[in-house]
Parts: structure tokens; C-alpha cells; sequence
């Protein structure tokens, strides 16, 4: 029924063979899943150290005098807490004061958030007006550079002030993008 | 023995596709064990840090306090690390970052080398002896 011996052992060899391709495309199949799914994909590690480099941010001491010249001149003492002049300031602006009037108080926050955040993360700070339609971007402080990376972690925190304003304030930190790690 | 070497080239072709797969399977499951021990590293790091911000504002007197520099010089770290052990070893470090860059505190359960590290970093708050709020960095590392 299936021929000679010189077939049988043709056919053998041939399902060897295929058994063989099979084999080797299976293989090929686990291994390339095996390495997509390699590596540890949590965040909750990177989002926690965000949540507490904010609290933290914001519940600190000024640690320095700030000058502000706003209608008259304004002195901020080094207990003062950043939160308390961050929501100072937003209130200000909020009434139209132009923001180059904190730039001191601006450039303290600045020197803090690069003294929290450390390299090579880069830091935006943003705060804004939030209401039901709407967000009015008011002040952003960042030291983020054209290759940082596009994945961000953020946390988020928001003051809801007497008059009925709401004030949200972001953190967001970005990794450096690959060659800037390599160069570190 | 002339029809085993007829035979031999079919004999080769089915035992390197059972060494292919074998080998696969090797490896995939040696790579699974090495994140499962990633993943445990990281999450027994990242638990250890969080209870020992807990345990630094409990020890004011309330949760959500801010601890002092004294009483952080007089916490057992040491003792937490034991209590954490669960085969791992562990490094605890604090650090100064505003208003002065600078080491505060540090331990180290063991010296032995890693095969694999688990890493936490937390930011927090901490009132010095003139009253000023200063940030610490708080750095857990775990490895087996």
C-alpha cells in the first residue's frame, strides 16, 4: 500500500522533516513572547515616589527670604510653607497680577523641585483653575528638555478655596529619553 | 545495521525539533522565575518603605505627622529590617535634599552580593531643630 521501502524511508524522512519545521517554528513562537513579556511591567513604585515627591514639595519650608515687589514690597520668610505662597501667588495672578512679579518667589520653587527630583528625571509643575467646562493653565514650573522622554508619571493635588475656586496642582516627571541615560 | 543508517538522518531530524522545544521551554520558564523575583523584590521594597513612613508619623503621636530629625536619629531601623526579613536582604538610607544635599542615615542588613534587587524611593517631610520643614529622601533596597 505504500510502495517500496526506498518511499517508505522518503516518507519517513519527510515527516522528520516537517516535524523538524514545526518544531523549530513553535520554538521561535514561545521564545519571541517569552521576551515581549520579560521584565517587570508595575508602576505603582514610580507613581508612589510622585505622590510623595509632591506632598512633600508642598508641605516644605520656603528655606530662604523671597522678595516680591507687588503693589507694596511683599518679604517671605524661610518657614513659610510652599503651599501656602504657591496658593498666594495663584490668587494673585487669578487677579491679574502679571507673573513676572514672582519670578523670585518662582526661581525658590524651581530650586526646590530640582533639589526633590532627582536626576535624570525631569519635573513640570503645573497649576491651574479647574472648574466644571474648563482649566486655565496660571503658572508652570518645569526643567524639562526637548529629547525627555514622552512617558510621564504624574500626581495631582487639589485646593478648594473659600470663594468656591478650585485649584489643581500636577507634578509630572518624565524619564530622560535613551541616549541621555546611556551618557549617564 | 545498514537499515539503521537509513535510519539515522530521520532519528537526527526528530531529536533536534524534542531539543528545540526542550530547550524553549528552559528558557521561558527561567525567564518567568527571574520576573516573579523582580516583582517580589519591588513589592516587598516598596511595602517596607511605605510602613516605615507610617511607622515615622505614628511615632509623633498621629498619623499624617512630620517626624522629627531627633526622632529619626533614635528610630530602629534596624529592628525594621528585622521584622521584614522574609529571606531578603536590605539596605535603608536617608538622605538631605533641601535645603542642604547631605547624608543623614543608613544600614545594611548584610554585605552578601545580589542576584536580583528590588528598589523604593520616597519623599518626605521632617522638621529640623529650628522648626523649618526639610525634605529627606527615603531609599529601600531589597535583593536576594
Amino acid at each position: 500500500m505504500f510502495g517500496s521501502d526506498d518511499e517508505r524511508g522518503q516518507l519517513a524522512l519527510l515527516d522528520a522533516m516537517v516535524f523538524f519545521a514545526i518544531a523549530l517554528l513553535v520554538s521561535s513562537m514561545l521564545l519571541s513572547q517569552a521576551r515581549q513579556d520579560s521584565g517587570p511591567s508595575s508602576t505603582r513604585g514610580e507613581e508612589a515616589y510622585a505622590d510623595s515627591a509632591l506632598q512633600a514639595f508642598l508641605g516644605a519650608s520656603i528655606g530662604a527670604s523671597v522678595s516680591i515687589e507687588l503693589e507694596e514690597p511683599v518679604e517671605i520668610g524661610p518657614w513659610e510653607k510652599v503651599s501656602d505662597c504657591l496658593l498666594a501667588e495663584l490668587h494673585s495672578l487669578l487677579d491679574g497680577h502679571p507673573i513676572k512679579d514672582f519670578d523670585p518667589l518662582n526661581t525658590a520653587l524651581t530650586d526646590i523641585l530640582e533639589s526633590v527630583v532627582h536626576r535624570p528625571f525631569h519635573f513640570s509643575l503645573s497649576a491651574c483653575e479647574v472648574s466644571e467646562s474648563h482649566a486655565t493653565e496660571l503658572l508652570e514650573l518645569s526643567n524639562v528638555i526637548d529629547n525627555a522622554g514622552e512617558f510621564a508619571y504624574a500626581s495631582s493635588t487639589i485646593f478648594a478655596e473659600e470663594d468656591g475656586a478650585l485649584l489643581m496642582i500636577v507634578l509630572q516627571l518624565r524619564p530622560p529619553a535613551l541616549p541621555e541615560v546611556d551618557r549617564i | 545495521m545498514a537499515g539503521f543508517f537509513e535510519d539515522l538522518p530521520v532519528l537526527m531530524f526528530v531529536l533536534a525539533g524534542v531539543a528545540s522545544l526542550v530547550f524553549t521551554g528552559l528558557v521561558s520558564s527561567q525567564s518567568r522565575s527571574e520576573d516573579r523575583l523582580q516583582l517580589a523584590l519591588d513589592a516587598a521594597a516598596q511595602s517596607l518603605a511605605d510602613d516605615i513612613l507610617g511607622r515615622l508619623s505614628l511615632r509623633e503621636g498621629s498619623p499624617g505627622s512630620l517626624p522629627s530629625t531627633s526622632t529619626l536619629e533614635q528610630t530602629d531601623f534596624e529592628g525594621i529590617i528585622a521584622e521584614y526579613s522574609n529571606g531578603y536582604r536590605t539596605s535603608i538610607g536617608l538622605a538631605r535634599l533641601y535645603p542642604v544635599y547631605g547624608r543623614f542615615y543608613g544600614t545594611v542588613s548584610a554585605d552578601d552580593p545580589p542576584i536580583a534587587t528590588g528598589y523604593a524611593v520616597r519623599v518626605m517631610d521632617a522638621t529640623d531643630e529650628s522648626g523649618l520643614v526639610i525634605i529627606l529622601e527615603l531609599r529601600v533596597v531589597v535583593w536576594k
